[in-house]
C-alpha cells in the first residue's frame, strides 16, 4: 500500500468518526445557503444561475477552511503523534500529501452536499450547466489553495488557535490582492510589481470559472499556490527535525 | 547492528548530546541511563530518525540514516517516552495503521499476534484516548514490535505499569533480545540488572560509563566488598593475613563479628587464606553497593 494512501485512509477515517467534521459540514451548508438565499437574495435576482452562490464562497472559505486545516499538524505536535509519524517508514512528503488530500476530499464532500441548490436552479429555470460545472471545479481548486495555506500555518505551531488566526490572515491578504485594494497604499512600488501582486489574488482567478470559462492559467495558478504552501509545510517540518 | 558515532545534538546554545559514540550488537540489551535532562531521549530520538543530529552519524544494520532514512526506519521499532496515540482510533485500528505503515503483507494477522503478546485483548476495541497509562505503554510497545524489527529502541517502556506488568514486559524484552539489538532507556536501576547485558550512563549529554552493572558498582569507592565473620580477637591477625583493613559491621553468627573489607577477591578465596593462617571464618560473602548509590555517585561527580 502506498504511504500516502495509508495516511489518506487514516485521516478520512478520522473525519468519518469525528463529530467536529459533521458540525463543520452543517455550518458550511447552513452559511452557504444562508448567504445565497438571504444575503444574496437568490429568488429576487430572478436568474437561473449559481453566480450568487459562488460569489460568497471565497469569504466562507476564509473562515471555514482554516478551521479544517488548523488541526492537521498542530494536533500531531501537541499530542506527540508527530514523533510516531516521523519515525514510521513513510517519508514526510507522502505524509504531507496524504493529509492534504484527505482534507481536500473532505472539502469536496462538503461542497458536493450543496447539490440541492443545483437541483433548485434546474427546477426553477434552464441554467447553462457549463458555468455550474466549471464553478464547482474551480471552487474546489480554490479551496485547495486555502487548505494548503492552513496546512502550512498548522505546521508552524502546536496551538490550533494560532494556526487558525495566521491562516485567516494569509488567506485574507490573498483575497484582498484580487481587489487591488493595496494599490493605493503600495503605490511606491514599481507598477510591474503591483500588477504581479494583484495577479496573486484568489478571486479574479476563481470568477472566470464561474462564468463558464476555464483558463488553464487559473488552474495552474491554484495548483502552484497549493504546491508552494505544501513545500513550505515540508520545509517547516524539516526544520522541526533540526530543532 | 546499531552504530552511533560522534552523535551531537544542539538546541540553540544548549548541547543536549555531546559526541556520543557506541555500538550495540544483536543479542545485546543496552540499558541507557542518566538523570533527567541528560540527553537519553534526545539520543533515542536521533537513533529513531525523529531528530536530525547536529553532528555525527547513525548506521543501523550497516545502512546510514542520512542516506537511507526509510530503509533504516523499517528496521527500527521505536517506543517514545510520551506514549503518543491517535485518540480517535481504537487500539486495534492503531496497530493496524502502524502495521500497514511498515508495509506488512499480513498486517491483520500480526495485529492479532501482538495483541496477544502484549496482553491487549481487553482494550482491542476501545478508543486509545480512553485507555489507562499502563495500557498506553503496552500499546506503544506492541506497535514497536509489530513488524518484528531487528532493532528496538524503548524509551522508558515500563513507565506506568504495575509490578506484574513490569515483569511481563521485562521478560518479553529478554526473550526478544535473542535476535535483536535493544536499547532501553530507564530510570529504574533494578530493571537494568533484570534485563540489560550492558549499561551506558549519560550525564550532561556525554557518556560517563559504558560497561556492566558491576563496572558501575566499581565506580563507587568500596562499591564491591567482602563480608567476613570472624572472632573479634582474630581481627589483627586477619588484617595481617589479608593485607588490608577490616571495618566492623556488627554482631555475626556464633559469637563472631562481621567485618567488611574492600576487595574484588572472591569470598571463598579470602576464607581459604584465613584458614591457612589458622583463623576460623564462620561466614564469607560478597557485598555490593546498591546500583542507586553507584549511579548517584557517578552522575553527581560529573555535575
Amino acid at each position: 500500500m502506498q504511504p500516502s494512501w495509508i495516511i489518506l485512509k487514516k485521516e478520512l477515517r478520522g473525519y468519518a468518526c469525528s463529530p467536529l467534521a459533521f458540525i463543520f459540514v452543517t455550518i458550511f451548508l447552513a452559511f452557504q445557503m444562508g448567504f445565497t438565499f438571504i444575503l444574496g437574495r437568490f429568488y429576487e435576482s430572478n436568474q437561473a444561475s449559481l453566480d450568487i452562490f459562488f460569489s460568497f464562497q471565497p469569504w466562507l472559505y476564509l473562515f471555514l477552511i482554516p478551521a479544517i486545516g488548523m488541526r492537521l499538524w498542530s494536533e500531531e505536535k501537541s499530542s506527540g503523534t508527530i514523533e510516531t509519524l516521523a519515525t514510521l517508514p513513510l517519508g514526510m512528503p507522502a505524509v504531507i500529501a496524504g493529509k492534504f488530500l484527505a482534507s481536500w476530499l473532505f472539502v469536496l464532500a462538503a461542497l458536493l452536499l450543496t447539490f440541492p441548490i443545483v437541483i433548485t436552479v434546474f427546477y426553477l429555470g434552464s441554467p447553462d450547466p457549463g458555468p455550474i460545472l466549471t464553478g464547482y471545479g474551480m471552487s474546489w481548486l480554490m479551496a485547495g489553495a486555502f487548505l494548503a495555506v492552513a496546512c502550512f500555518t498548522s505546521a508552524l505551531t502546536r496551538n490550533q488557535v494560532i494556526s487558525f488566526v495566521l491562516s485567516v490572515i494569509i488567506c485574507f491578504v490573498f483575497l484582498l490582492l484580487g481587489f487591488g485594494v493595496f494599490h493605493e497604499y503600495l503605490d511606491f512600488l514599481p507598477a510591474g510589481l503591483l500588477d504581479f501582486l494583484s495577479g496573486l489574488g484568489f478571486i479574479p482567478h476563481f470568477q472566470q470559472a464561474t462564468r463558464g470559462v476555464i483558463d488553464l492559467r487559473d488552474v495552474i495558478y491554484f495548483i502552484s499556490i497549493i504546491v508552494f504552501f505544501l513545500i513550505l509545510n515540508a520545509a517547516v517540518l524539516e526544520g522541526s527535525a533540526e530543532s | 547492528m546499531i552504530q552511533a558515532a560522534g552523535l551531537t545534538k544542539k538546541f540553540g546554545p544548549i548541547t543536549a548530546v555531546n559526541n556520543v559514540t557506541f555500538t550495540v550488537s544483536t543479542g545485546e540489551v543496552l540499558g541507557f541511563l542518566g538523570p533527567n535532562g541528560a540527553g537519553k531521549s534526545t539520543t533515542l530520538r536521533m537513533l529513531a530518525g525523529y531528530l536530525r543530529p547536529s553532528a555525527g552519524t547513525i548506521a543501523i544494520d550497516g545502512i546510514d540514516m542520512a542516506a537511507g532514512p526509510i530503509a533504516v526506519k523499517k528496521k527500527i521499532g521505536y517506543m517514545p517516552e510520551t506514549t503518543p496515540l491517535y485518540r480517535e482510533m481504537t487500539s486495534r485500528e492503531y496497530l493496524l495503521f502502524v502495521g500497514e505503515a511498515h508495509g506488512l503483507a499480513d498486517a491483520e494477522g500480526r495485529v492479532e499476534q501482538v495483541i496477544e503478546t502484549a496482553n491487549l485483548a481487553a482494550i482491542r476495541h476501545q478508543l486509545t484516548g480512553t485507555i489507562s497509562k499502563g495500557y498506553r505503554s503496552r500499546l506503544n510497545f506492541a506497535a514497536a514490535i509489530i513488524h518484528d524489527p531487528p532493532v528496538l529502541l524503548l524509551d522508558e517502556p515500563t513507565d506506568g505499569l504495575d509490578p506484574n506488568q513490569k515483569n511481563e514486559i521485562r521478560k518479553l524484552i529478554k526473550d526478544l533480545s535473542r535476535n535483536k539489538a535493544i536499547i532501553v532507556s530507564t530510570h529504574i536501576l533494578e530493571e537494568v540488572e533484570a534485563m540489560c547485558s550492558r549499561i551506558i550512563i549519560v550525564s550532561e549529554g556525554s557518556i560517563v560509563l559504558d560497561g556492566t552493572a558491576n563496572d558501575l558498582r566499581r565506580c563507587v569507592p568500596g562499591g564491591r566488598a567482602a563480608v567476613l565473620a570472624i572472632r573479634p580477637q582474630d581481627k589483627s591477625a586477619a588484617e595481617r593475613a589479608l593485607g588490608c583493613a577490616l571495618s566492623p559491621l556488627g554482631a555475626g553468627p556464633a559469637g563472631c563479628e562481621r567485618f567488611r573489607l574492600n576487595t574484588d577477591e572472591r569470598p571463598a578465596r579470602l576464607s581459604a587464606r584465613l584458614a591457612e593462617a589458622g583463623i576460623a571464618c564462620e561466614e564469607a560473602c560478597c557485598w555490593e553497593a546498591p546500583l542507586d548509590d553507584a549511579f548517584r555517585h557517578l552522575t553527581r561527580t560529573t555535575e
